[in-house]
């Protein structure tokens, strides 16, 4: 079959899945754009047209840099703390250990568990007063390191190892995908001339998942910029404001929080500029884990 | 080029399929015929349907005595179908779309700075003024004067004159507190006129008698809860028109007037009395722990009995008193009051079935089994639930006054990133008396700067 015969075939098969991605995320995005234009409350067809009007607001508002701080934060200091987590869990849990399985399910096991519900069981464990945190510190008499976890000044941290808990085993699991198709044979000739655990991992192990740790990176990095729903359920009803996240300042400018601040489109050129950070982010990390494919 | 062909075939056919969706959504909204008088006489003859979106959620018990009133005025309406969207407390948000979508929705309901933002701001809402003339459904006089004196004024537009919402159930903002814990104590607090220094006496007896209790509670995170100690005590001390003024000044400077940074350092003086942890006590962690006694008082909605009603033990009493005067203050009289309230889409092609409709659920017949729920209903004859008696006596010897002064309704953006954003720290212990000032002052400007 010739190229213009083999397009004619493709043709049928690709427009039904072009459409449906065009009408549900092209045309949405578009219109999002046509949307942050305006200074729009969201009920009605009152859109007033103010062209970068949001986007100059954005520059000047510092509720919007703080969320964007903290976004950050938790991006970046619970990515490395993942993915050390989940390279070591992975490194481990390739051997052939007595109850492996168990504890890769174990590990993965909080991402069966929906993200309201985790943060419901986060909201639980920080509780001062009955919380199971506050209790164990006190049972081995460490009440010294017991924190308001959900207070002002911990709550960034208290939020990411929250996140941390709930995504490195699925992380992990990737990573492990990766570390099961190496040939063992390397390991044994590396194994047969001398090499150190730590050798072969970093010599060996690492380098043949690159390409898989390069695309659970983008996925962390997408994912991470974007969670709500473990944030919002864990601050239930809401997060004070000086707490903010991205995505919970879009909410709160959205749809308010207890304030009834309805600000349609401003709220969607945040959304707009979380797209960007997105998209330009997971250009940065492809850019810096660039490397030539081992092929085995 | 045959590639080229191929691509342009593909968004030729996406294009078209996307178009339609383009025209319904960026083309203007078709306006709506008022209703006429024939559509009026139509409540007694052809079905009629109207749908009501409510904030309650299935199984809360409002929810299951509204839906019996519903059905009590379907079977004495049959022509008039009342289908309802129990949307829960996210119904605003729902509305957005379905306005957007063109989906029938006549009636929503929600706390009165949400449903004036959502419909009445944008100019969605239908004047009520016609329907409260209306003979109520079972009284002689007009539905209007059933209502207890002032309790429409929280829908009554202040630019047209018109009302736009009703009332369902009202509350004012109180200290309360366990009245059997104060009574050990000897302490009866006076619900309309307790002074500030009372107050604090009164916080300082109850931490030295009752070292386990803590005096005051509150859940930290909630920046609506937290800004009624700064926005209460600053309307005490310079007046309503002067705090409105301060939030309103686009230098941000009036927020140096000496009475709110007095009020901010009257609040670091009653601090060390809240429970230890408030700052990070997600909600409604005190207020658990104030059932339980290990908290005297809070201050809170009047919805604070209801709220907690299932998580209360028998036997606990509850009682409340009004935030304390000040002396020589230019505010002392004022409360603030609201409420959740109706609001009727304009967009209504049934508005006479929404007025009877209305008319029935906000009866006294019904409002009565609503108060008996524990929920202060503003219809005159309603039977008052015991925990909140004194909210009625501080309404009638002081001046209602909108949330927050009513700079809730009116600058909900301004309060939520200026004000709150700087009163959670403060509040919270991250910033001293004079840093929020600066921060007020600070973070006004950059608002009203970004504003224009």
């Amino acid at each position: 079959m010739g190229r213009r015969g083999r397009q004619r075939l493709v043709a049928p098969f690709i427009l039904p899945a072009l459409v449906m991605y065009t009408v549900f995320f092209v045309y949405p995005a578009v219109r999002a754009l046509w949307v942050s234009l305006h200074d729009w409350s969201g009920y009605g067809g009152n859109m007033v047209y103010i062209g970068l009007g949001n986007y100059r607001e954005m520059l000047k508002d510092t509720v919007f840099r703080a969320a964007l701080e903290r976004t950050l934060v938790i991006s970046v200091g619970g990515g490395i703390a993942i993915f050390v987590l989940a390279l070591f869990f992975a490194a481990v849990l390739q051997r052939n250990l007595r109850g492996k399985k168990f504890f890769r399910t174990l590990i993965f096991f909080p991402m069966v568990v929906p993200g309201v519900g985790l943060g419901l069981i986060w909201q639980f464990m920080y509780n001062n007063s009955w919380g199971p945190l506050s209790a164990l510190l006190e049972l081995v008499g460490l009440e010294v390191l017991d924190r308001v976890w959900l207070g002002p000044d911990h709550i960034i941290q208290s939020l990411t190892a929250a996140i941390v808990w709930t995504y490195v085993g699925y992380y992990m699991v990737i990573l492990l995908a990766g570390i099961d198709k190496i040939p063992p044979t390397y390991y044994e000739a590396a194994f047969l001339d001398g090499a150190s655990e730590w050798k072969m991992f970093f010599t060996i192990t690492l380098p043949m998942i690159w390409d898989v740790f390069v695309v659970a990176l983008v996925l962390w990095t997408i994912g991470s910029l974007k969670i709500f729903d473990l944030i919002a359920a864990t601050t239930f009803p809401a997060p004070a404001t000086s707490t903010y996240t991205m995505t919970i300042y879009i909410w709160a400018e959205a749809v308010g929080v207890y304030t009834p601040v309805f600000r349609l489109g401003y709220a969607t050129s945040l959304g707009v500029v979380l797209l960007i950070m997105v998209v330009f982010a997971v250009g940065v990390v492809r850019f810096l884990t660039r490397r030539e494919a081992i092929e085995y | 080029m045959k590639s080229r062909k191929l691509v342009s075939l593909i968004l030729i056919v996406a294009s078209l399929m996307v178009l339609p969706l383009l025209a319904t959504q960026c083309g203007p909204a078709a306006p709506e015929a008022p209703p006429s008088e024939e559509e009026g006489e139509e409540v007694a003859a052809e079905p009629i349907k109207i749908v009501y979106w409510s904030m309650f959620s299935e199984g809360e018990p409002l929810m299951k005595e509204l839906d019996k009133a519903t059905q009590e005025f379907m079977d004495e309406n049959p022509n008039i179908e009342v289908e309802i969207n129990w949307a829960g407390r996210q119904v605003l948000t729902q509305l957005q779309s379905a306005i957007a979508a063109g989906t029938q929705v006549d009636i929503v309901d929600h706390s009165d700075d949400r449903v004036w933002n959502a419909i009445v701001k944008p100019g969605l809402a239908l004047p009520l003024d016609e329907l409260l003339e209306q003979d109520a459904y079972d009284s002689d006089g007009a539905w209007k004067d059933t209502f207890k004196p002032g309790a429409l004024d929280i829908g009554k537009s202040q630019e047209d004159g018109h009302y736009y919402l009703i009332p369902r159930d009202d509350y004012i903002s109180a200290f309360f507190y366990n009245v059997k814990m104060l009574e050990e104590l000897g302490i009866e607090p006076s619900p309309g006129d307790m002074t500030w220094t009372e107050f604090v006496d009164m916080l300082e007896t109850i931490k030295t008698e009752k070292p386990d209790v803590s005096p005051l509670g509150a859940d930290g995170p909630v920046s609506f809860y937290n800004n009624w100690y700064h926005t209460y005590l600053s309307v005490r001390l310079a007046g309503k028109d002067a705090f409105r003024e301060a939030a309103y000044d686009k230098t941000g400077e009036k927020w140096g007037d000496p009475e709110f940074l007095q009020a901010a350092k009257m609040i670091e003086e009653i601090q060390g009395y809240f429970q230890d942890g408030y700052e990070g006590s997600v909600w409604p962690a005190a207020q658990v722990q104030w059932v339980n006694s290990e908290i005297a008082m809070m201050f809170c909605g009047a919805w604070l009995p209801k709220e907690m009603s299932e998580q209360t033990p028998e036997g606990f009493e509850i009682s409340l008193f009004g935030f304390p005067e000040v002396e020589g203050g230019e505010g002392n009289d004022y409360v603030e009051h609201w409420a959740n309230t109706y609001g009727v889409l304009k967009a209504t092609e049934h508005p006479d079935a929404v007025g009877k409709y209305l008319q029935y659920i906000m009866s006294k017949k019904v409002g009565t089994r609503i108060a008996n729920l524990g929920t202060p209903v503003p219809l005159d004859g309603v039977p008052v639930p015991p925990a909140l008696e004194n909210q009625f006596k501080i309404l009638e010897t002081h001046t209602a006054m909108p949330a927050r002064a009513g700079l809730n309704t009116e600058i909900p953006e301004y309060m939520e990133n200026v004000y709150n954003m700087c009163d959670d720290k403060f509040f919270q212990g991250q910033i001293n008396a004079e840093e929020f000032i600066d921060c007020l002052k600070t973070e006004s400007a950059n608002f009203w700067a970004k504003s224009e």
